[in-house]
Formats: structure tokens, sequence, C-alpha cells
């Protein structure tokens, strides 16, 4: 089965697919942003959380307020421990390599670390003389590395900007080609809709008769074939009637042609009054008329027939050529369960069955198998 | 000549005190009892050793060290599941479900014993990195540097 393309269907997919590109596009931010933030902003209570460098200062400052006058010895043994933990936190290799005065701040430890080691009283000022070159690089580090996590921010948020630009653009391009889109599509289904009415106009002009109003010849073809078709795969039956005016050309001749349009129209609205709704009525040629009766067996088909000839005499339209003085018919009926037997066609079939009315005295019956 | 013996004794064992007070050691906590281990002896039970880029020193080093579940397993006879890590200068670790064959105690660097001065005596990294980029010193904020308690959480 061929698959449905519906209007519906083809806007239910463009706003899946735009709402998936925008969930792609924020997540590819957020997946690029958020790991980046979480870097070098989410640190709390970790390593990194607090430069190196300042660690290093609290404990070159701990040793300092340890080794003020006067001291016990123990307190100078934890004074160099905190300068071998200031020692430690400094010497790594983003430090030395990136700021020159690490390498000299360490040597200044290293000094005083000496120091302390070989002598029992070190003179204040030259502790401070040796620690203040340590102290401007814990600083000056601090400094760098504090401007080189503003210069990281602003370039983040730099890049949030042009994110949030790209989103803000993206988004607007997709709603604006999404209504011209939608007034494109809806521009279509209006000349669609148009053309459509148009051509059902024609094809219904087409089918129809123009004096009666009822179906013509075409519109009979192209149902008979359906119902044939149908027959043949269901066994669905149906029958038809074909119905002739009786000296028709002669009333024309003696009532005039306009006369005899009127008695057309009268005739072809009588027979339709008494039809079902799924029965059908045809102009097949100049007075001959087709009643194609749906779902209908032969002895079904005989009675409307019969009512048909009564609704025409009832109609009682007066015709000085005949013996009877008014317009009459004459039918010939067939069923499609006649033509399952016989190879017969049904319209050669019904048409010799007029005939045969004809020929047996007109404004009359005849069936094929009586 | 006894005397003399009982004097040196006395010398000796209280020359040798101070030595003893200054002996580096990481203290293990489990049950609320701590227990002394000594640096020295730490660095004789290393006995893994493989080379990595230290991100810290900006090169590749020869690692020396000893698994963390092989330290446990020497010393407490367990592996738990939880632990906290505390370092020299006061910074702490709570320690949760932690990958085996993953976290290693560094004795040695280049086989040099760390110290103070290079972020030891004892520290604690990982075997590798599982993408992660090496220059990048925030990823490797679970290390533990100047190790020098390890309790065992409940």
């Amino acid at each position: 089965m061929k698959p449905q393309f519906s209007a519906k269907n083809a806007w239910l997919w463009l706003a899946l697919v735009s709402t998936a590109l925008l969930a792609g596009i924020v997540s590819i931010e957020i997946g690029v942003l958020h790991p980046k933030l979480l870097r070098y902003f989410d640190n709390t209570g970790t390593l990194t959380d607090e430069p190196l460098a300042l660690r290093s200062r609290e404990h070159l400052l701990k040793a300092l307020s340890l080794l003020q006058e006067p001291r016990p010895e123990q307190q100078t043994e934890q004074a160099q421990h905190e300068l071998d933990l200031a020692y430690g936190l400094l010497n790594i290799s983003l430090y030395t390599r990136q700021y020159p005065c690490t390498s000299e701040a360490l040597v200044r430890i290293d000094q005083l670390h000496h120091m302390l080691q070989s002598s029992a009283t070190v003179d204040q000022a030259a502790v401070h003389q040796t620690m203040l070159p340590a102290f401007q690089c814990t600083n000056a580090i601090e400094k760098g590395q504090n401007s080189k996590r503003s210069d990281l921010a602003q370039e983040i948020v730099a890049s949030l900007d042009t994110q949030r630009r790209i989103f803000l653009w993206t988004t607007f391009l997709i709603v604006t080609a999404g209504i011209v889109l939608f007034g494109v599509h809806r521009q279509q289904l209006r000349i669609i809709a148009d053309s459509r009415r148009e051509t059902d106009k024609w094809i219904r002009h087409a089918m129809r008769d123009e004096l009666t109003g009822i179906y013509n010849r075409r519109a009979f073809d192209a149902d008979l074939r359906r119902h044939l078709k149908e027959h043949k795969e269901t066994g669905k039956s149906f029958s038809l009637l074909m119905c002739d005016v009786d000296y028709f050309k002669q009333y024309n001749d003696s009532m005039g042609h306009p006369a005899g349009d009127k008695a057309l129209q009268y005739i072809t609205q009588s027979i339709m009054k008494m039809l079902r709704g799924s029965d059908s009525l045809y102009r097949y040629g100049g007075e001959e008329l087709i009643v194609l009766l749906d779902n209908t067996d032969k002895l079904q088909a005989q009675n409307v027939a019969r009512r048909a000839l009564n609704q025409v005499r009832n109609l009682q339209l007066p015709h000085p050529s005949t013996e009877l003085g008014y317009l009459t018919i004459s039918i010939g009926c067939a069923s499609s369960e006649e033509i399952e037997d016989c190879d017969e066609d049904i319209l050669e079939l019904v048409d010799k069955q007029l005939y045969k009315a004809k020929q047996s005295g007109r404004n009359r019956l005849a069936c094929a198998v009586d | 000549m006894r005397y003399l013996y009982c004097i040196l004794i006395f010398i000796v064992f209280f020359s040798a005190l101070p030595a003893l007070a200054h002996e580096e050691t990481l203290s293990l906590v489990n049950n609320g009892k701590a227990i002394e281990l000594s640096v020295d002896s730490l660095r004789a039970e290393a006995d893994l050793e493989f080379t990595l880029f230290a991100p810290f020193r900006g090169q590749d080093v020869r690692i020396r060290g000893l698994l963390l579940e092989s330290f446990f397993e020497k010393h407490l006879s367990r592996v738990p599941e939880r632990i906290r890590l505390v370092a020299g200068d006061g910074y702490e670790l709570p320690f949760e479900n932690w990958k085996p064959n993953h976290w290693v105690l560094v004795t040695h660097e280049d086989g040099v014993p760390l110290t103070l001065r290079t972020q030891g005596p004892i520290r604690l990294v990982e075997r590798n990195y599982a993408g992660r980029d090496p220059k990048i010193l925030r990823n490797f904020n679970d290390w533990i540097w100047m190790l020098k308690r390890i309790e065992v959480l409940p």
C-alpha cells in the first residue's frame, strides 16, 4: 500500500526536526561548556581549590610566626616542617616554568632551612630578608594565576555570548523558515483545492445530460464497468432496465421538439422519483434511458420496471399519433445473473429485450426469461 | 663496669629517642585505633613500578609505590570501601568506591624517595588518566600529596 503523505504529518515532522535541531544545539553547548565551567569554577574542597602558591605562603607565614624570639627548639623543628610544606607546594612544574621567581623562592626557603639547622639563634632581620623574595614570588604567582583565571572567565563569557547569539539566530531562522513554509504550504493547498473543485465541476458536467439533468452515456459506461467488475469479484448482483419512449419521433413531429424535450424531462423525473438512492438513471441515446439497479436481482428488477411503465402511463402526456392517446415507454430488462451462464454482453442482452418489447406491441416489459 | 654499661645503654636509648620522634610515619586509623607505619617500611614494601607523565612535574617520571588495596590487605587484612585521606598540610578527602588496581601510594620518583619537598613522603596517584588531559592540573584533584593519615570509615 502506498504510504499516505499528509500535510498534518509533514508539519509534525518539521516541528520534530526543528525541536531536535534546537535540542541538539543546546546539548552541544552544554556539553562543551559545562565541563569547562566545572573545571575552572567548581573546585571547592579539592587540591586546586586554592592556588598552591597561596597555600605555600600560608605555611611560610606559619614558619615566620614560629620563628619569633624567644622560641624553644621544638618550635624551630615545626618551622622547618612548615618550610618544607611551603617548598613542596611551590615546587611544581607549572610554577617553575611559568614564573621565573619560583626557583629563587625555593632557594630562599632552602637557605632559611639550612640557617635554622646550623644555628640555634637566627637573626629576625636575616629571616625576613631571606624570605622576602619568596613572599613576593608567591604573591606574583597568585596574581598571575588569578589573572589567567580572569582571562579565562572572560573568554568563557565571550564564548557564551557567541553561543547565545548562534542559538537565537538559529531559532529565529528556524521559526522564520517554518512560517514561510507554512505560508507556502497554505497557498499550495488553496491552489490544489481550487483546482480540485474546478476539476470536480467539469467531471460533474461531463457526466450529466444537459437536458434532463440525469447521468449521460459516459457515466453509464463507467458505472457499468464498475458493476461488472464488482459482480465478477464479489458476486454482487445488479440489473439493467433499458427504456425507450414509444413513437417519440412522431411525438416530436406532431408536438414539436420543445414539447419532446419537455416530455423527456417529465419522464426522467417520474422514473427518478421511484428509484432508490443507490439506483441510477442515464440518458443513453436520444429517447433511450437506462436504469441501473444496484444489488437487485431479476424479479426485483421486473417489479421496478412495471412500476416505471405505470409511472409514465400515469403522466398521461398527450400523444395524438397513438391509439392510446398518451405517451408510453417500452422496457427491456436484464440481470447480472443472466450473463453468468452465457458469454453474451449484458448490454446486448437488455437491448435485445427492449427490441422484443417493441416488436411485441410496445408499452410493455420484456425480460430474458419470463 | 656494670654501671658503665648501664650509663652507656641509657645514653644510647635517650639519644635515639629524638630520632624515633622524628621518624616519618603514616597513620592508619581503623575502628578508632591508630597504627603508625614507618615511611621507610612502606618504601621497602613498594613493589610496583611504572612510568607515567606526572602532571605536576610536567614530564615522564618513573614511579615506585604500592597499590592501595595491597597496602590495606597487608596492614588490615581487608580492603575497606570508604576511607578518608588526610594530608600533612591539613587537606582532607573522603574516598569512596575507589577503583581497584588503579590507585597507587607512591614512595619513590625516578628512584629517589619522596620527601615533603617533592610532595611526599607518600603520595596517592592514579596509574592512568583515562583520557584526561594531564596538562590540566584540575583533572587531578583526587590526588593526595604529603599523605599523613588514612582513616577507615564505617
